[in-house]
């Protein structure tokens, strides 16, 4: 029984890494079809993705759009998890529900919508409409990273604050950032990581300023070429960074919480 | 009630009320604390008493009455500029900061410099005896140094009040006697205030000039441990403090300084000096300490204030046994004994006793 259980998720696992790992492996490959037997290593495709100027401004632009995104979300999102945190108000819980909502939205229909109201407000076919619903989309994540870490705040930590003499600017400044600083830096590599993955909405509302994902549709849509290879081991090794740093910023945060108590 | 102090009064909570949406978690309260007086404010949970503390130091607002300080209303000055430190029942120190650095956190909201703030609060470590941990995360400590880290932290702002909130609740039984007599200590030295709240007896007793105790919102005795020990005022504290015998009963004869009382175990002659002023016939309670009353295993008739009882039980505390006895209607009665006495009486279980205790000793309170 346990064996099978085993071989089930190993199973599982190689189906969703199986294409990936290909795609890796491929991305070095010099043949300009993948197939078997591999041919000699090679960083050619790199190179070619490199030398290509529309690849090189669409990357450039999702950095740009995976940066401000990041900040401006985690921003947002920690503003909205220490409202939730700190103040009782009627419609608190629609309030979280609303936060809540946008990445249950299917992004096909996300992004439609995005479309229609940007354009109304003439800011369409810009890198700040991809910005604004990368925003929309990211915020979420990084409220709900921000409520759990304020959710495992001594109750009296801020109150303590106060009554040392610390008004309620310099303890937000004093207290509530710094515990919350492994949660901030976590949902701003998470927010990243999703930004710089996201297409549907970007294919939707990125006019010309193509980010990079939106490009690669355009290509593969076109021709198959290699170089998709290369863009996608290398986005996937970049997301995949992202995502384990806030990993790895959570659960050390976590284990300093977790130290045994010394005895006197 | 008593609510006034003996010096110069500091603080002042003037008909105080707190209400939570329905509930009333403080009724109208009257309470003087003098300057450099230690008052422990004392009752079960939910009797208000942190509350009371939390409105000293401005975390909740009164919904009616003031409080003053030196005879301005603080009602509305906000916590961070009431200077009245509060020591948390969890210590509440920040975990991201050092040890050092949580007890200067109240200097550096004063902008004091951190050459200054830094040798200021090694003072105050090694004062306590704790400098040797100035550079540990406070979550690696244990509770009797976290506590004093929270101390240190508080009394680095030399302030004029101290407020503590339970603070030897979480910590172990001989660390609360080593830390009583610590605060004590400190307490005299500094010659502040300190307003402690516990709901712990033998804390409040073994350190506070004056006690409050408070029940439902409301205070129902203010006065020095051993007036409130040996003259309950009302029958909650009767049964709240120390280990009290109550018998319900009426008044017959009420001459000047000796009352008879009729109860359900027979009549009973009191002349405690604290007992107030009654009339025949008014309904009371009858209050005997338990360590008051003695035991005998022959019937002592003739001899007033005996109840022929039976043991039902004991149980003890270090040296200190209670037997718990009951009369013939069922009523209970206890007994503290010596262990040593005890041995002496070798009692047994079931063995019928007759329980004698001094007019002087007995107090009638009113019945409510």
């Amino acid at each position: 029984m346990r064996i099978l259980l085993r071989a089930y998720v190993a199973l599982v696992f190689a189906f969703i890494f199986a294409p990936i790992v290909v795609s890796f492996v491929f991305s070095f490959s010099e043949n300009r079809f993948p197939s078997l037997p591999l041919t000699e290593f090679s960083t050619i495709w790199y190179q070619k993705v490199l030398d290509e100027p529309a690849f090189a401004d669409a990357f450039r632009r999702s950095l740009i759009v995976a940066g401000v995104t990041s900040v401006l979300s985690t921003f947002i999102g920690f503003g909205a998890a220490y409202v939730d945190y700190r103040y009782r108000f009627f419609g608190q819980k629609f309030y979280v529900a609303m936060g809540i909502v946008p990445p249950m939205i299917p992004v096909l229909i996300l992004g439609v919508a995005m479309l229609m109201f940007l354009s109304q407000i003439g800011l369409s076919g810009t890198l700040h409409s991809v910005i604004i619903s990368h925003v929309v989309l990211c915020t979420p994540f990084a409220m709900a990273i921000c409520r759990l870490r304020l959710s495992q705040m001594e109750p009296n930590l801020e109150a303590a604050a106060w009554n040392l003499g610390a008004n309620q600017w310099r303890t937000m400044r004093m207290v509530i950032v710094p515990f919350c600083a492994p949660a901030i830096l976590a949902s701003a590599f998470i927010t990243a990581a999703i930004s710089l993955d996201e297409f549907a909405i970007a294919w939707f509302v990125s006019g010309l300023e193509e980010t990079l994902p939106v490009r690669v549709l355009n290509l593969v849509a076109r021709q198959s070429s290699p170089s998709v290879n290369a863009i996608g081991s290398f986005t996937f090794t970049m997301s995949l960074t992202l995502v384990v740093l806030a990993q790895v910023v959570l659960i050390f945060s976590q284990k300093r919480r977790a130290k045994p108590e010394a005895t006197s | 009630m008593n609510g006034k102090s003996q010096g110069e009064t500091l603080l002042k909570f003037a008909g105080v009320e707190k209400r939570f949406g329905d509930t009333l978690a403080v009724k109208h309260l009257d309470l003087e604390i003098g300057r450099g007086d230690f008052v422990a404010i004392m009752g079960p949970s939910g009797c208000g008493k942190t509350t009371t503390l939390r409105m000293l130091a401005g975390l909740e607002q009164p919904t009616a009455g003031h409080i003053y300080r030196d005879g301005e209303i603080i009602d509305g000055v906000p916590p961070w500029l009431r200077r009245m430190p509060l020591v948390w029942q969890n210590y509440a120190l920040f975990p991201f900061l050092s040890v050092l650095d949580n007890v200067a956190f109240g200097l550096r909201n004063d902008d004091v410099g951190k050459a200054d703030r830094h040798r200021r609060s090694m003072e105050w470590l090694a004062r306590l005896g704790i400098e040797d941990l100035a550079q540990r995360n406070p979550e690696t400590l244990s509770g009797g140094q976290a506590q004093r880290v929270a101390l240190a932290r508080a009394l680095v702002l030399e302030p004029d009040v101290l407020l503590l909130d339970e603070p030897l609740s979480a910590l172990d039984a001989h660390m609360v006697v080593r830390m009583q007599t610590e605060i004590a200590e400190l307490q005299r030295a500094l010659g502040i205030t300190f307003v402690y709240v516990t709901h712990n007896q033998s804390e409040a007793f073994a350190m506070a000039d004056r006690v409050v105790i408070m029940n439902e919102g409301e205070i129902q005795q203010v006065g020095s441990p051993m007036d409130v020990y040996r003259a309950p005022r009302t029958r909650f504290v009767a049964d709240f403090v120390g280990t009290n015998n109550i018998v319900d009963g009426v008044v017959r004869l009420a001459p000047k300084g000796k009352c008879t009382v009729v109860t359900n175990l027979g009549e009973f002659v009191s002349s405690n000096p604290s007992n107030t002023d009654i009339a025949a016939g008014a309904d009371v309670h009858l209050v005997v300490s338990a360590d008051l009353v003695s035991v005998s295993k022959s019937a002592k008739s003739g001899k007033s204030n005996a109840v022929a009882a039976r043991l039902v039980g004991e149980s003890f505390v270090g040296n200190v046994v209670t037997l718990v006895f009951e009369a013939a209607d069922g009523q209970e009665l206890k007994v503290q004994l010596q262990q040593r006495a005890l041995q002496d009486l070798k009692l047994r279980t079931g063995d019928e006793v007759t329980l004698t205790f001094e007019p002087v000793d007995t107090l009638i309170i009113p019945s409510a």
